[in-house]
């Protein structure tokens, strides 16, 4: 099992605007979720636009991140979900008995 | 100042971002708490679901989910009468839960861990499925996902070292915000960052790398 790497990038490092391409790469997952200010979106949307390799990353990990989340969508199974109301009634019926709800 | 990206309306302008959209469970609990009895139902239910899907997608342990299943009930039911902060509660129940799997994964240290396959989670025309993804509630997108691409992405997340495992867990398949996996695993925000950044990256290649 391999560690993920750092800063791993898959080309040699490049430079625009004084910043190199590993160090934009890493804020390619705030980009994705939103999470950057108004002004290292437009640098990072500059550098995106003008770097095949940059811009071919951030698309990459945009899918691979829809895919993932994707993946997690799921639902409880019928027999499952069977089980859980039955202990979900049995636990409420038990407190309603120790509230008096219940003689 | 953070800001949020507008969804993209045409091409050339900025991608919407991916942000997961969360249920208000705060209120949920708020109402649970105050005694409404079908709010009640629907978090332990949630609470249920959340463990089985923490034992069978973290813990890889199918066998074990109903005993996960039924403490996080119980502790859920106990905790929602006295919960000071409602909104707090998520973080609360995901790390009840870890510990749960954790400790009864302790406690059968040394036996053959069962890693539920995707063949398991995913609906075939003559087999049973341990989850069921036909969720009617499913994203466009979500219906898009082939089972190969799913298959991919399974053994990928499967790869994933622990640590790394449990963010992409939290943050991407249950959408939890960053603050909220930072208060689930007890680590900085810039540490979840950072752990979610790499094993994107992690992910991203070996999808790649299998195409």
């Amino acid at each position: 099992m391999t560690k993920p790497s750092r800063t791993r990038h898959d080309h040699a490092p490049t430079s625009h605007a004084g910043q190199s391409c590993i160090d934009l790469v890493t804020t390619i997952s705030d980009y994705l979720d939103g999470e950057l200010t108004e002004e290292h979106c437009r640098n990072l949307e500059a550098h995106l636009a003008r770097c095949v390799c940059c811009g071919n990353l951030a698309e990459s990990l945009r899918r691979s991140v829809a895919v993932c989340r994707a993946s997690g969508q799921t639902r409880l199974p019928a027999d499952v979900r069977r089980r859980a109301r039955n202990r979900i009634a049995e636990v409420l019926t038990g407190s309603d008995r120790r509230d008096g709800r219940h003689p | 100042m953070k800001r949020k990206q507008e969804a993209r309306s045409s091409p050339g302008e900025r991608p919407a971002p991916l942000v997961p959209t969360t249920p208000a469970y705060g209120d949920l609990v708020r109402a649970a708490a105050g005694g409404d009895t079908g709010a009640m139902e629907d978090l332990l239910m949630w609470a249920q679901e959340v463990a089985y899907r923490f034992s069978v997608h973290v813990c890889g342990g199918v066998d074990e989910a109903d005993d996960v299943m039924q403490e996080a009930l119980l502790l859920t039911f106990r905790h929602v009468k006295r919960v000071r902060n409602p909104d707090a509660f998520r973080p609360w129940l995901y790390r009840t839960v870890r510990n749960a799997c954790l400790m009864r994964r302790r406690r059968r240290a040394g036996e053959p861990m069962h890693m539920a396959s995707l063949d398991e989670l995913i609906p075939t025309p003559d087999g049973l499925m341990a989850l069921d993804p036909t969720d009617p509630g499913r994203s466009p997108e979500a219906a898009l996902v082939s089972t190969r691409l799913r298959r991919r992405m399974q053994a990928a997340f499967r790869s994933l070292p622990a640590p790394f495992r449990l963010v992409v867990f939290l943050r991407e398949m249950e959408g939890l915000s960053t603050h909220e996996v930072a208060q689930v695993l007890r680590i900085s925000n810039a540490n979840v960052k950072t752990r979610l950044h790499r094993a994107r990256l992690f992910l991203r290649q070996r999808l790649e790398e299998r195409v």
